[in-house]
This record gives C-alpha cells, sequence and structure tokens, in this order.
C-alpha cells in the first residue's frame, strides 16, 4: 500500500496546540461543518457535493430486475463506492482498501439499512419484477470527512431522481419514456446525515468535520447518523481511544443541530433545481381548481 | 486500542474456562475448531432481597450502581408462597401475548438459554423479549445462565440440544431456588413440557404449567381465555401446515377450460360484482335471458371485479334468486351466509316455485385477470403495534365494496395506520383466503381532501399526470400571445369564413373557463331566421399522430370533479386558445342552418370560421337578460330567437319519444374561505339550460348525418341501444305490487309517456323517484365506429334520435375532435388523416373512449358523493327519504335533498332487541317488530314508501374512517 506523507512534527504540533485552544487551520469553531455546496446535474438524481477540498459525486440508476427470493415485496437498493487515486493519492487502483470497506459499510448503513428509501414501494409485480435502484458515489477529491460528504450525495441524489412512470396491465410492464409521461419521484421516508467526530487529546476534544490534516492526527473518530426527527439511525465507532458516554451524548445533540442545517441545504439546493427543472413542465398540469 | 473488563481467570482454577474442540470439513478441508468459553462467577441475581449479590451489580457510565430489578416481596400465592417465575422458551414462544399482560406475570427471570432458543426462532418475539425486559412496572430480568459458573451445563454425548437446554433451564431455576431459599423466595419453573415437568420435580423444583399457574391468578378467566386461545391458535395453525386445505377449488386448465367453451359446457364472460354484497356475482351469457348469478365465496372462487371467467352452470335444483340481503362491512355476517345452508338456502327452495330463480353457476376458472392497484386502507384490527418495524402480514380493505380484502406483507404497518394507501394484487392461491398482493404507495392521510381526492382518481382510472414534455412542445410557441391572423392572405385564412360582425354569445356554467360552444340566430331578409352553432376549432391546434393527439385519445375526456377539473387538453387550449373567449376572436368550426319559423331546417351548412364572441353569459345572466323586456339590443333579441326556437325544437323531440330521465343533480355549496363543503342544494335548471342543449343536440344530430354520409364505414357516432324488456322486469313488478301501475316499455315513445302517466298525487315525488329507477334499467349510451353495427342501430334511444354523435364539446371529449376531423373532411378542408378511415383503430378508441367516460362519469359522482358526506359531518340532519331497494336484512332509501343513497339495516332500528323482520317479498315490504320497552311497535317499509331519516356522519371504529350512517326516524 503506497503510503502518504505524514504530516511533520512541526505542523503537527501547530494543529494540536491551535486545537487545543480552540482554533483550526481553517479558521472554523471546533463544531463547525465546512460550508456545503451542493449541485445537480442535467439529469434527475446527478449530485455534486463539496465542502472545502472534499468533492463527492453521486449519481441514481435504475433498471428493473426480479427481486431477492426471500424478499418477493421488496425492490433492491444497491450502494456502490469506490476509492481511487483520483480523489487521494494514497488510494490504490483495483484494491478494496480497509478504509474503503469502512465507507461502503457506513453508507451502506446509513442510508440503506436506516429505511431511508422505501423499497417496498419499489415492488412491480411480487416475486418477477422490482425495481433496481442503483447508487454510485465517485469521490473526487479527498480533503477529509469521506462519509459525510457521500451520505449527503447519496440522500440527495435519491431525493432528486425521478424514475420512469410504468402502468402494469397484468404480468406486462410499459415503462414510458420521460418524455411521455412525466417522471415520478421515489419514496424517501427520512434524510438520514452522517455527522463524523474526531477526537483530540484523548478524546477531550471533538472536533466536527475534520480535514485531511486532522483526521491523519486524530486519535479516534465516531460517526453518528441522524435524521431531523431525531432519530439516530446510527453511531459508528470502531476501536481508537475511549470515548464517555456522557460526550457521546453531547456530540449527538451536536449532530443534531448539524443534520438540521445539512437537511436544509439540501432542501433550498433541491426545490431551487428542481423549480428550474420544472419549467420545462409549466402549464403541463392536468388538474385545475374549477372556479 | 479496546478494552474488556472482565473476569480474569484464576490460575488455579480449571472451572472458570471451557474449551470445545471440533473438527469441521468444508470442501475437503479439515478444519480444527477451537472454542474456549469463559465462565463467570460475578453475574448477580438481580433480586432486591438478596445481599449477596449487592456487590456483583453493575454499573452504569457515571459508576453508580444499577438496582436489582426484581422485587424483594414477589407475589405471594397459597400455592407456591412469594415466588420469582422462570418460564421456559415454549411459554415464551406460544403465549407472550398472555405475559405481556400489564396487571399480570411479574418478577420474571428470562434465562439466556431462553432468549437463544427464542432469537433462533422467532426475531421479533425476541424484541417483543428484549423490550419487557425494559419495562419498569413488569419487573422482567435477563439472566446470563450460560455464562455463570454454577448453572452452565455442558452438553452430554448421548444428549440432544433440546434436553440439553431443557437441563440448563432446570439447573438455574434449581440455583436460584437454593441462592434465595435463605430469603423465602421461591422459585416457579412454568413449562408445558410433561417430561420437563417430572424431571424439574425430581430435583425439587417446583413447577407447573402455565394453565395451572394462571388459575391461581386474579384475572384467571381473562388470562386462561388468552392461553387458550393461543395454545387453540397453535394447534390449528400446525394442522393447516400439516395438510394445507385449499379454501377453493382448484381452476381449471387453460386447455381444458377452451375445451370446454366451445362444446358449450362452461360459459366465459365478464363477471360484475354486486355493489350491496361482494360475496354475489353475475355474468351476462348469451343464451341465458337473465344475468347468470356466482354467489357465495366458493362458488366466485377467486373472482375478482372485471375478470374474464368461465362459469359452469349449476343444476336447476341449485338455482338462486338475487341476494336478498345485504352483505354488512362486518365479515362474520357475510361468513356465515355463504358457509351454511341455513334458513336463506331453505327460503331459496320455496321462493323458486314462486317466482323463477335467476340460472346459477360457479366459476370454474379465469381466462383473464383484470387486476389493478387498488386503493383502500389498512384494516386496523390485523395490525400488532407492538410488532414494531418487523414485517407482518395485514389486509388492506378497498375502497370499491366489489374487491374482497388484500392480503399483505409489510415492514410499515404501523405507519400505515389511518393512511390512504394502494395495494397491488399479485396472486390468489386455492389455499388462501385473500389475494395477496404488495404495496405501492402511501396516498396520505384518510379524509384529508387530497388523499381522498388522489384515491378517487385512482380508483377510476382518471389520467390526471401532468401533460409531459412531449405534449407541451405540440403548444403554439406564441403561447398566450397566439392571436388570429390580421392579414386575411394568410394561409391561415383558407377557407375559413369570416363570422366575426356576427353576434355570437356563449352561455355556459357560472365560472366556466373552457368554452366549447357559442350560438347566435338573426332573421333573413326572407324571414327565415339563421342559427349558427359555433364549436372551439380544436383540431386546429390538435393535429392527428402527435403526441397530443394521443395524450388527449388516452385521456378520452375531461373529468369534472367537484373542485377541480382534470383536462383532457392543456390549460393553454383549454381555456385560452380553444375557448370561445368573449371579446377576441377565436377559430371556430360553425354549424349554420336556415330555419323557418317552425324551425324546420330548410339548409344546413358547415365551415371552419373566425368568429368574435360579444359576451360570455351564465345560464341565470342570460335567461336574466331574455327575461328583461327593456333589452332591445340586437344581441338580446337574438337569443330571444334562440329560445323561441329551441321550445319548438324541444317539443318536436318530445313528440318524437324522447325520453326526459334527468336524475338530479346536486351543488355543493362551500364556503368561501376555506373551500369546506357547507351544504348541499339540488341544481336548479331554467329554460337557457334547455336552451343550448336543444341546439347542441340539433348540431350533433346534423354533423352526425354529414360524416356518416361521408364515411359510411368509418364515421365516429353515438347510440344508444334500447334496452330489453326483460330489464323491466322487477320494476314492472315492483310497480304492479306497490301502485298498481304499470309502464310500456316497447319503444321510447310510449314508455316516455306511460312515465308521465304515472303520477301518485299524494306523493309528488314519486315521479321522479321512477324516472330515476327507469334511467337504472337501460343500457349506456356508447361511441361506435358507423362501421360495426348496422343503420338501424344507430338509434339513440333517449334521445329518439336515428342518428347521433358528439361534436360540440372539442376540448372536453376526444370523440368531438374525431368528429371534427371527419367533418373538415367531408366538407373537403382538407384532406382525411389515413388514421381517421382505419376502421380497426377507430374501434379500439371507441373503446378507449367508452370506457374514459364511463369512468369520468362514476368519478364525478363519487367525488360528490364524498363532498356531501363531508357537508354533512359533524351535524345531523333529519330528512325525508324515499324506499328504493328492499332487502331481507336492510333497505335502500334515496335521499332526495342530498341526492344520495344508503342502506338502513333493519338491526339498527334498536340498539337493545334485534328486531323481529318479516320480509314479504312479494310484496316488497318488511314488517320489522321492534321489541324495545317501553313501547314496542310494528314498522312497515314498503318499496317507494316515503321514510323520514336521520342521516349522520360517525367514525367508523373498523377502519377509523367517517362513514355516512343513516337511521330511520320512526
Amino acid at each position: 500500500m503506497s503510503r502518504h506523507l505524514e504530516t511533520s512534527l512541526n505542523n503537527k504540533e501547530f494543529v494540536l496546540n491551535s486545537l487545543e485552544k480552540g482554533l483550526r487551520l481553517d479558521g472554523r469553531q471546533l463544531s463547525d461543518f465546512r460550508s456545503l455546496e451542493i449541485q445537480f446535474g442535467k439529469e434527475y438524481g446527478q449530485v455534486d457535493v463539496s465542502f472545502g477540498h472534499t468533492r463527492v459525486m453521486a449519481r441514481i440508476t435504475t433498471e428493473i430486475t426480479k427481486p431477492y427470493t426471500d424478499r418477493p415485496f421488496d425492490g433492491i437498493f444497491s450502494i456502490t463506492t469506490e476509492l481511487t487515486p483520483l480523489a487521494y493519492s494514497a488510494f490504490e487502483a483495483g484494491r478494496v482498501s480497509d478504509q474503503e470497506i469502512v465507507i461502503s459499510r457506513l453508507i451502506e448503513k446509513a442510508v440503506r439499512r436506516s429505511n431511508a428509501l422505501d423499497t417496498e414501494s419499489l415492488c412491480i409485480i411480487s416475486g418477477q419484477k422490482c425495481w433496481h435502484v442503483r447508487a454510485s458515489v465517485h469521490f473526487i477529491n479527498h480533503d477529509g470527512n469521506l462519509v459525510d460528504a457521500a451520505c449527503i450525495a447519496v440522500i440527495a441524489a435519491l431525493c432528486h431522481f425521478r424514475r420512469p412512470e410504468l402502468t402494469v396491465v397484468g404480468e406486462e410492464v410499459t415503462v414510458h419514456p420521460v418524455e411521455e409521461r412525466v417522471p415520478v419521484p421515489l419514496s424517501i421516508l427520512h434524510m438520514p446525515i452522517c455527522v463524523t467526530f474526531s477526537f483530540f487529546n484523548n478524546g477531550e476534544l471533538a472536533i466536527v468535520d475534520a480535514t485531511l490534516e486532522e483526521e491523519d492526527l486524530c486519535n479516534g473518530s465516531m460517526t453518528i447518523t441522524l435524521n431531523k426527527n431525531r432519530e439516530v439511525c446510527q453511531i459508528y465507532k470502531a476501536g481508537g481511544i475511549i470515548i464517555d458516554p456522557s460526550k457521546i451524548i453531547s456530540c449527538a445533540k451536536t449532530a443534531f443541530d448539524i443534520a438540521v442545517s445539512v437537511c436544509s441545504v439540501i432542501q433550498q439546493a433541491l426545490d431551487e433545481d428542481l423549480r428550474k427543472k420544472e419549467t420545462q413542465y409549466l402549464g403541463g398540469s392536468a388538474e385545475n381548481e374549477r372556479s | 486500542m479496546s478494552t474488556v473488563s472482565g473476569l480474569k481467570r484464576p490460575q488455579s482454577s480449571e472451572k472458570n474456562h471451557r474449551d470445545r474442540v471440533f473438527v469441521r470439513a468444508t470442501r475437503g478441508k479439515v478444519q480444527k475448531v477451537v472454542r474456549e468459553q469463559y465462565l463467570r462467577n460475578d453475574i448477580p441475581c438481580q433480586s432486591r432481597a438478596c445481599p449477596l449479590c449487592r456487590s456483583k451489580l453493575p454499573k452504569d457510565s457515571r459508576g453508580n450502581v444499577l438496582e436489582p430489578i426484581l422485587s424483594e416481596k414477589p407475589m405471594f400465592l397459597e400455592k407456591f408462597g412469594h415466588h420469582y417465575l422462570i418460564p421456559d422458551s415454549n411459554i415464551f414462544y406460544h403465549c407472550i401475548d398472555a405475559l405481556e399482560h400489564p396487571n399480570n406475570f411479574f418478577d420474571v427471570i428470562i434465562l439466556q438459554t431462553v432468549f437463544s432458543e427464542i432469537s433462533s426462532k422467532s426475531i421479533p418475539l425476541y424484541n417483543r423479549m428484549k423490550r419487557l425486559c425494559q419495562e419498569k412496572t413488569k419487573r422482567f430480568t435477563p439472566f446470563s445462565n450460560e455464562f455463570f459458573v454454577d448453572t452452565f451445563v455442558e452438553r452430554l454425548d448421548d444428549e440432544s440440544a433440546n434436553d440439553r437446554n431443557d437441563r440448563a433451564i432446570r439447573n438455574a431455576a434449581s440455583w436460584f431456588a437454593s441462592h434465595l431459599a435463605s430469603l423465602g423466595i421461591k422459585i416457579v419453573l412454568l413449562t408445558d413440557d410433561r417430561e420437563n415437568a417430572r424431571l424439574a420435580a425430581e430435583q425439587g423444583i417446583q413447577v407447573s404449567t402455565l394453565k395451572d399457574y394462571v388459575q391461581y391468578l386474579p384475572d384467571s378467566e381473562i388470562l386462561l381465555d388468552m392461553v387458550s386461545a393461543i395454545a387453540d391458535a397453535i394447534a390449528s395453525k400446525e394442522q393447516v401446515e400439516s395438510g394445507t386445505k385449499n379454501v377453493y377449488e382448484l381452476h381449471w386448465s387453460m386447455s381444458r377450460l377452451l375445451a370446454c367453451i366451445k362444446n358449450g359446457e362452461v360459459h366465459k364472460g365478464l363477471i360484475n360484482i354486486s355493489t350491496y354484497n361482494y360475496l354475489e356475482g353475475s355474468v351476462v351469457v348469451p343464451g341465458y335471458n337473465k344475468p347468470v348469478l356466482v354467489s357465495g365465496r366458493e362458488n366466485l372462487n377467486r373472482a375478482v371485479q372485471g375478470d374474464i371467467v368461465c362459469i359452469q352452470i349449476l343444476p336447476q335444483d341449485q338455482w338462486k334468486t338475487e341476494a336478498e340481503e345485504i352483505a354488512d362491512d362486518d365479515e362474520d355476517v357475510v361468513v356465515s351466509t355463504a358457509a351454511e345452508p341455513d334458513s336463506a338456502r331453505i327460503n331459496d327452495l320455496e321462493l323458486i316455485t314462486k317466482r323463477n330463480a335467476h340460472p346459477t353457476a360457479k366459476v370454474v376458472g379465469i381466462l383473464k385477470r383484470n387486476w389493478r392497484p387498488y386503493v383502500g386502507h389498512v384494516d386496523n384490527a390485523t395490525i400488532a403495534q407492538s410488532k414494531g418495524g418487523s414485517q407482518q402480514t395485514v389486509l388492506l380493505t378497498p375502497m370499491d365494496r366489489r374487491v374482497p380484502k388484500i392480503r399483505f406483507r409489510t415492514r410499515q404497518a404501523p405507519r400505515l395506520v389511518g393512511r390512504r394507501i394502494v395495494v397491488a394484487i399479485d396472486l390468489w392461491d386455492a389455499s388462501s383466503r385473500y389475494p395477496e398482493g404488495h404495496f405501492v404507495r402511501d396516498l396520505g392521510e384518510m379524509e384529508t381532501k387530497e388523499a381522498e381526492t388522489e384515491a378517487l382518481l385512482l380508483e377510476y382510472d382518471v389520467q390526471h399526470r401532468p401533460f409531459p414534455k412531449a405534449v407541451l412542445d405540440c403548444l403554439p410557441e406564441e403561447g398566450h400571445n397566439w392571436k388570429v391572423p390580421a392579414d386575411k392572405t394568410h394561409p391561415l385564412w383558407k377557407n375559413r369564413k369570416d363570422f366575426r360582425d356576427k353576434l355570437i354569445c356563449s352561455i355556459d356554467p357560472p365560472g366556466c373557463q373552457d368554452i366549447d360552444d357559442a350560438l347566435h340566430a338573426c332573421v333573413l331578409p326572407n324571414g327565415n331566421y339563421e342559427v349558427g352553432v359555433h364549436i372551439a376549432d380544436v383540431t386546429h391546434f390538435v393535429k392527428p399522430n402527435t403526441s397530443m393527439d394521443s395524450e388527449a385519445a388516452s385521456r378520452g375526456t375531461t373529468v369534472y370533479l367537484v373542485d377541480k377539473r382534470i383536462d383532457m387538453l392543456p390549460m393553454l387550449l383549454g381555456t385560452d386558445l380553444c375557448s370561445l373567449r368573449p371579446y377576441v376572436e377565436r377559430f371556430a368550426f360553425s354549424c349554420i342552418w336556415e330555419m323557418d319559423e317552425n324551425a324546420n331546417i330548410i339548409k344546413v351548412h358547415f365551415t371552419k370560421s373566425v368568429i368574435a364572441s360579444k359576451e360570455a353569459f351564465s345560464y341565470a345572466d342570460a335567461q336574466a337578460r331574455i327575461d328583461d323586456q327593456k333589452m332591445q339590443d340586437p344581441l338580446t333579441q337574438g337569443m330571444r330567437v334562440l329560445l323561441k326556437l329551441s321550445k319548438i325544437l324541444k317539443q318536436k323531440r318530445m313528440d318524437e319519444g324522447a325520453l326526459n330521465l334527468a336524475s338530479p343533480e346536486v351543488r355543493i355549496q362551500t364556503d368561501n374561505e376555506t373551500s369546506d363543503p357547507m351544504d348541499v342544494e339540488i341544481k336548479q335548471l331554467l329554460e337557457t339550460n334547455s336552451l343550448v342543449e336543444e341546439f347542441m343536440l340539433l348540431a350533433n344530430i346534423s354533423v352526425a348525418q354529414k360524416i356518416y354520409d361521408a364515411f359510411p364505414q368509418t364515421a365516429v357516432l353515438r347510440r344508444h341501444a334500447a334496452p330489453p324488456l326483460t330489464n323491466f322486469d322487477s320494476l314492472q313488478d315492483i310497480l304492479r305490487v306497490c301502485k298498481g301501475m304499470h309502464l310500456k316499455c316497447d319503444t321510447s315513445k310510449s314508455l316516455a309517456k306511460s312515465l308521465d302517466e304515472c303520477v301518485d298525487p299524494k306523493e309528488p315525488y314519486f315521479n321522479t323517484l321512477l324516472r330515476i329507477l327507469t334511467t337504472r334499467c337501460m343500457l349506456s349510451a356508447e361511441y361506435f365506429c358507423s362501421g360495426t353495427f348496422a343503420p338501424p342501430d344507430f338509434r339513440h334511444y333517449g334521445l329518439a334520435s336515428p342518428i347521433y354523435t358528439h361534436f360540440t364539446s372539442p376540448i372536453r371529449r376526444y370523440a368531438d375532435v374525431l368528429a371534427h376531423r371527419q367533418l373538415a373532411a367531408a366538407i373537403d378542408y382538407e384532406t382525411i388523416n389515413p388514421s381517421l378511415s382505419d376502421k380497426s383503430r377507430l374501434i379500439e378508441i371507441c373503446n378507449g373512449i367508452n370506457y374514459r367516460h364511463r369512468m369520468a362519469q362514476m368519478a364525478g359522482r363519487a367525488s360528490i358523493e364524498y363532498y356531501v358526506g363531508q357537508a354533512l359531518k359533524g351535524g345531523v340532519a333529519e330528512e325525508d327519504a324515499y324506499v328504493i331497494k328492499v332487502f331481507k336484512n336492510g333497505f335502500v332509501v334515496f335521499i332526495a335533498r342530498f341526492g344520495l343513497e344508503g342502506i338502513v339495516y333493519t338491526k339498527s332500528l334498536s340498539s337493545v332487541l334485534e328486531p323481529n323482520v318479516e320480509y314479504v317479498e312479494d310484496e316488497y315490504k318488511l314488517n320489522i317488530e321492534i321489541r324495545d320497552q317501553p313501547k314496542p311497535q310494528t314498522v312497515q317499509i314498503q318499496m317507494f314508501q316515503q321514510v323520514r331519516v336521520r342521516v349522520t356522519t360517525v367514525r367508523d371504529e373498523h377502519s377509523g374512517k367517517q362513514k355516512v350512517q343513516i337511521t330511520l326516524v320512526y
């Protein structure tokens, strides 16, 4: 495994000392998220999420397949993530690193296992046909906190995506092209947001949204996934230093505030883009008030 | 770095540590597996009374000791003393409901052995047990007996896993018993396993079966029910599992069906389920003059409304009359009538001798399913709240009363309570009582306007999706700025007449935006009248074989709901460019007649034109203007001419034998601010309504003749077949018995005449009622392609016209668009598009628009019904109503003021004693004997009788839905 350059001792000391004083290199508070930018692509379900130098793209695609035999009433939802040298030179192409497994597991748990996407509504004919919704996540640039970025990207893309309309007559399924029928949104039950905390100073200090440098220097990290209904979907902490339970509670509270603001940024970006996209359907509403 | 604080193994003691070594072979490889198990000696017993275990209690994150769970003074029973309970796995597995009872079963120890056995059997059950342990009041505690030095047991060589677990449970129980002995607390081991109980007794453990134990409890009766009900359920479930009993007969194979259809042994047809009783259907089969009945769950054999089924006629002695009972929502009632051949069947036998029974059949196969996604709500009773997010099977009660409940599995059941949802049927096995489906989507909370409207649109298959891009691309680029070209040499003016100076006006319902038609009339120099009907020139904008054309064809018609309009064409066309709005120039398709004083047509002429409507009136405004003698301007005078001629036309039509069957239309008054429905009133019809109607009819008839002459094979026409006389049989009989009257139904003319004569001076509403019932005996009108019927069958029965089409509303009906194109070709305005002379394609389109038309009508009615219900919400109204159908256990009333129909069950007449009901079939009469004190009385209910009813809305406990309830006031 190719290694990246380790931070110099001088640098390390400087970063740690300033963190102890509550200062970060980019001028943020300890519990500040970098400013989030969300851009949607031309097509539905394409999203480009960036904060700081971290940049992640996600794209949703669908196809019709046969459901799993043990879940005939459910559609399939899968997320693929791949770390390539494109994002960071330390990532190697064609080899699955531990970090990659951790990231993909985290996203999987955060979005798929928390039932953010209602898979039951993806069933077309039970046991025979269902939608397979695929989210592919591409990491464009790595400056720390890939997990949070990927989670935001997947959720935003899911909310943005529109699948083609269907008609089912008996066993026969007709998929209508987007030009012929206005495509329909997926049924999203809630928006899980990941917030990753990095710990310094033996757990005394917790910072949010660490940059790559900070990630390298931290003693341990913990990811909390929650939604704006205050429901915690997962708390992930693998190894690292011991954290006091009360610290976890206070982290969860911080995470909630961040999740709310992230959700509103996503929602705003979504509304704006969909409004723009829907101009092509202006005057197309068939349901009109009777005066 | 992870830290696990555990017990260090004392070097000397071998007892704390078990090694298990076994060899596993996988794909030819042999693997040695070593499993080490470390045992602890610091597991507390969790009893508050126990001083020994105090030091072993775990601590929370702040270092505070967690209090033990089991009470120091547990329940006392004479037989067992103060005791804690240790149930075995099977008790949890089968009777967890009883253990969850909030007022019984406290201080229970759940052994780890039990936990692991349950978790391997059922995860939801395991979760319920975990939840029980978290409930403070119940004092259930887990105990890790498998990790505890004193209670761990090793599996013996010749011992099965189950036996080992039982032994582990017994060991733990006996450890607890001795551990707590000095404190005066006993242990009771609950097990239903006899062998286990015997061995436990030998070990000196107090043991009991759950049933025996429950008997000593104060609430024993309730608990016994729970325990035994569950035990029975298990028994019956096992029975079902052991020999999968089919609920239904198997369907015949397709080849057998086809062969039997050929030799006439079975008949195929579309099954129609009764709206009053979903366990009764009928199939129209050629060769039988009455629809063939299919009655009961077994005979219906999994057929669902609209399926194409194969039926086999039953022997004549099993023939039945139409259902005399209304199927209640309550399942049980229906089941009993279907299952047992009780009095109903015996009655039938008598009846057959008296009245001729319907041919009766059973379904033996289904050729084509008509399944679609069904809207409904989840039956609350089938949802287990406690199951949380785990998957469970629930039943959907569909909105359509004719459709059986649908079973589906979902993980979000608790979230679906009180929601309108869509479920699709996937299959229906012979072994399953209900069809099985899957969840499609959630429409929203029940009783909200949005969800109910959406539900209604889906249920009637109304295409309400937004217009896609491809359709919007067909609209003129200028958008709302589109104008008739000023330059008359412009190609669009070619073959168009300039009628901009004619005094044209439109008359429509108030607030109408999609104005299809406008009229004018003036006196010609020769003393005759010139009358013009101008129809929006939709086909100028909607060209054949474009996306917009096919979209309009698939929508078929605009659907009018109480508060909404689901357009067939995009707004830009419907309410602006095509709409014949006043004061602007619009393209039109005009039909100009020259008429004499007696409204005889002297000449008719069709042309594309440009008009400029001078005014858009509402019916009331137009009426006022005509009636106002001060108004003498040419426009008003023209309208007076129109009115005069329309009256003559109407009279002529009536003389021809046109039927006046108009059912009362209700109007919903809404609150201006909230648009909540406030009140319901019957629509008033003015002379101007009939003015417009007459000229539209005239235009339609003239156009029909013209396009039929031009395209004898492919003209799109509309026919209304004469109803078969047998349709009137039951109505005739009712009339004869109840009123001593008779209808002459052989022609529409004689029917119209005898309808006029059937008047009951005592009951002025009777005639209207009769007209409503007569309408129900008729067939519905349909679009068709002229080549598919012989000219005598073109006749429109209701309008008494030999030929008819729809031409006057192209903005909201697709049939009119076709007629426009054909007429344009017939007058050589343009060449005919090949799609309009392709007979098979036209037949297909006609079938489509017939279906859409029917659905639109039903959706409109359902919308009114919903709003009437909403208007009645919370209030209590007493209204006059009329009996229009009598069943054995109830009757149907029609409430004129609301245009509402409802069922009154006889059992609802009294809340105390169920009334005795005598059903006099021959006289369509119920004698209901109300036995309530203080004043028992008999109420008679007969067809056509006027009754007083109380209309209220009640919340249906079952579905959580508001329901209109009608009760008799006597």
